[in-house]
């Protein structure tokens, strides 16, 4: 699954993204006591990034990362200054290309996962073999 | 980096600069480009404005044109890349916040690089550089190199030894690294390498005898003053490692301007960051006009203190133009893009604009569609007229009109060097009476800087906001939004301590002023019946049609106006301060 990435770049803020956010839970169930203290919007861009200066938003295309509920076309939010941990959904360098697959650190070695069962893992020595280009904290999923 | 330590050291200046800038930026996305030898085309796809080291080893000019590459592109696996500035003005602002983290003294010195205060032991110093890189290379995805010394100048040097010298992995302390080593590296050098000698002067300086950097740094300083020139002479004595070039806030680069300051007192409102960014917007198109630059894009920023690690937050925001323009409205209001970001609350210590993609004023003619209704009324040039006669502060859009009585003052004068003082320098033109800035008889405090920045959306203040105006003497000028339908305005601000004063603003600003209300009120007839303005006491009253400056003021109180425009100045004698030019044009 490969990765476009901006040239695109975050222009947070000159758009306004502030939306409503429904203050009834979607879930069937008892209605939430928490409606009563709904204030209004939500800031997305607080809301979903932490680090403006290392992050940034790239497109993914392909469908490698299916099962993770990233799919061809959606944007992921990448932390450029988190560190890649065991589990996590990174943005990696293979063969000069930015392909996004799950970190996986055992003590054998380090896997690039992919979240579809047609694509094979990737297998590297070790973490210091592989350029990891940052860590994707979020998926905008198109529903 | 301990305490007591920072106390002890004398304070150093590290350069720090991206490695290929623009490569490095377009790398940054596409790894594939790693290795590879590429480079970037300045506007139109012109020249080679930025080469990969690999592209360097090819032996491609800088500025070499890419007809002349074109044919050869191929054979050489030669990238070559437009420039895309929205993306070079978006990655120097990460790298600048960043760098803004380790040092509350920054100053940007162009797109790519910067120097930073740092203080602190040989060994901490080289631990700072070495993580400041790995920084900006982990978090932006760029590369820098670093170079920390006494002096900018030698910095710079530093620098330069740390790009060309692998073994310094990209980070130089100057005073580490033994004396016989430096001594040798400024004798291989010429002086043409040093910051600040240019080429002219290289022949002058062997005629004397001096060729290397080390000839130039054993000169006589005094001998350097009166055979070449005092900025040779700080030359000379920062190379000895005495510091004389000082830390600028706002200098002209390549290809962008920055206007930044650090401030005395924390700004922890977006609607006083809103003021300070008003001021850098006019400030950036009175410099890109004296320049006759127009810039495409615009970067805004603000920064906590590198100090305050518990309450951090590194806001910006680059924002596409419409079109290329010095405008100072939609400059302004493109700086305004950051105030969404800004945490009420959190104290922030700095904050800034940058300007980028500057091109040539004129260069192209723009689409009527694209034409500016601010740039066809002549605005920016109307404030610069009026800031040349009265001092910066003396006009201007919304706050950047007000001179004083705002707490966030920064560390030096806010406003840039107006005219000269008294006497010296000054244009005969100018007024007999002005000598050089001055202050304006305006309301102070925070009252009225409500008022002031209320805009069109407190239209029922407006009443109040006029009159305080009036009483005070200064005048108010509203003219529309860019996008038709706006709530949001502009003031344009006009101040005069006297009635001589009076008359000459009226002589500076009249006909364009009058221009300007007429245009609109063409345009806005019929737009502004749920305005009420009330004006301050005058010696008539009148309704003001928009042919000018016509000694007559409106004062029915809460008068309803019927037209676009009201022009007025009160000339009435001997009222101190009480001489003012004012007029509202006004539309939704």
């Amino acid at each position: 699954m490969g990765v476009t990435v901006g040239p695109r770049v975050i222009d947070a803020g000159v758009s306004l993204l502030s939306v409503l956010i429904s203050p009834v839970p979607v879930a069937a169930g008892f209605p939430s006591p928490a409606q009563d203290y709904f204030d209004g919007r939500i800031d997305l861009n607080e809301h979903l990034i932490k680090d403006i200066t290392s992050t940034y938003v790239v497109r993914v295309s392909g469908d490698s990362m299916e099962r993770a509920g990233i799919s061809d076309g959606d944007e992921l939010i990448v932390n450029r200054a988190l560190e890649p941990r065991d589990g996590c959904v990174v943005i990696a360098v293979l063969d000069g290309e930015l392909t996004v697959k799950r970190l996986r650190i055992t003590s054998t070695g380090v896997v690039l996962q992919a979240e579809n069962p047609r694509y094979p893992d990737i297998r590297v020595p070790s973490l210091s073999e592989l350029t990891i280009w940052g860590v994707a904290t979020r998926c905008l999923h198109h529903v | 980096m301990s305490k007591p330590a920072l106390m002890r050291h004398m304070p150093q200046i590290a350069h720090v600069d991206v490695n290929c800038f623009y490569a490095s930026a377009e790398r940054a996305f596409d790894p594939s480009l790693e290795g590879r030898p590429v480079v970037v085309l300045s506007n139109n796809d012109g020249c080679a404005v930025t080469r990969s080291p690999e592209a360097k080893a090819l032996g491609i000019p800088i500025g070499e044109p890419w007809f002349k590459l074109a044919p050869r592109a191929k054979e050489w696996g030669l990238v070559a890349l437009s420039s895309n500035y929205e993306l070079y003005g978006d990655i120097s602002a990460r790298v600048m916040e960043l760098l803004g983290r380790y040092s509350a003294w920054l100053e940007v010195y162009s797109i790519d690089e910067a120097f930073l205060g740092v203080k602190g032991a040989p060994a901490e110093l080289l631990a700072l550089g070495r993580e400041m890189k790995a920084a900006v290379r982990r978090n932006v995805g760029v590369p820098v190199c670093v170079g920390i010394a006494a002096t900018k100048t030698l910095a710079k040097l530093a620098n330069k030894w740390a790009k060309h010298n692998p073994a310094f992995g990209g980070v130089c302390h100057w005073d580490s690294v033994p004396a016989a080593d430096r001594e040798t590296l400024m004798g291989r050098l010429s002086v043409i390498e040093i910051w600040g000698v240019a080429t002219r002067l290289t022949k002058r300086l062997n005629a004397r005898g001096i060729h290397s950097i080390l000839d130039l740094s054993r000169a006589d300083p005094v001998m350097i003053r009166d055979r070449f020139s005092v900025v040779m002479m700080r030359t000379v004595l920062e190379l000895q490692g005495t510091p004389c070039i000082p830390m600028e806030e706002e200098r002209i680069g390549r290809d962008q301007l920055i206007f930044s300051r650090s401030f005395a007192t924390a700004i922890t409102t977006a609607h006083d960051l809103r003021q300070v960014l008003s001021v850098y917007g006019q400030q950036a198109s009175a410099r890109l006009a004296k320049h006759d630059l127009q810039a495409k894009v615009l970067t805004a920023f603000a920064a906590t203190s590198h100090f305050n690690p518990n309450d951090t937050s590194y806001p910006s925001v680059c924002v596409p133009l419409p079109m290329p323009t010095a405008d100072p409205v939609i400059l302004t209001r493109a700086a305004h893009a950051l105030l969404p970001l800004i945490h009420e609350g959190v104290k922030y210590a700095k904050a800034g604009i940058m300007v980028t993609d500057l091109r040539p004023t004129g260069n192209q003619a723009p689409l009527s569609l694209f034409e500016n209704p601010h740039e066809e009324r002549h605005i920016g040039s109307l404030l610069e007229d009026v800031a040349r006669r009265y001092g910066r502060g003396s006009i201007g859009l919304g706050h950047a009109g007000i001179r004083s009585g705002l707490d966030w003052t920064m560390k030096r004068d806010m406003l840039s060097p107006a005219t000269p003082p008294t006497g010296t320098n000054s244009p005969s033109s100018k007024p007999p009476k002005l000598p050089g800035p001055r202050r304006l008889p305006l309301v102070r405090g925070e009252s009225r800087v409500e008022l002031l920045d209320a805009g069109l959306d407190v239209v029922p203040d407006q009443a109040h906001a006029f009159h305080a105006f009036d009483a005070a003497g200064g005048g108010l000028v509203r003219f529309p939004d860019l996008e038709p339908g706006s709530f949001t305005g502009f003031e344009l601000r006009l101040g005069a301590e006297d009635n001589d004063d009076v008359h000459s603003l009226k002589h500076v600003v009249g006909d364009r002023l009058r221009v300007l209300a007429g245009d609109v009120d063409a345009k806005f007839l019929q737009g502004v019946h749920g305005l009420r303005v009330q004006a301050g006491p005058g010696p008539g009253s009148s309704r003001v049609d928009g042919d000018g400056l016509s000694s007559e003021v409106p004062h029915e109180a809460g008068g309803q106006l019927g037209f676009a425009a009201v022009l007025a100045a009160d000339e009435q004698d001997g009222r101190r301060g009480g001489g003012f030019a004012h007029a509202l044009v006004s539309s939704f």
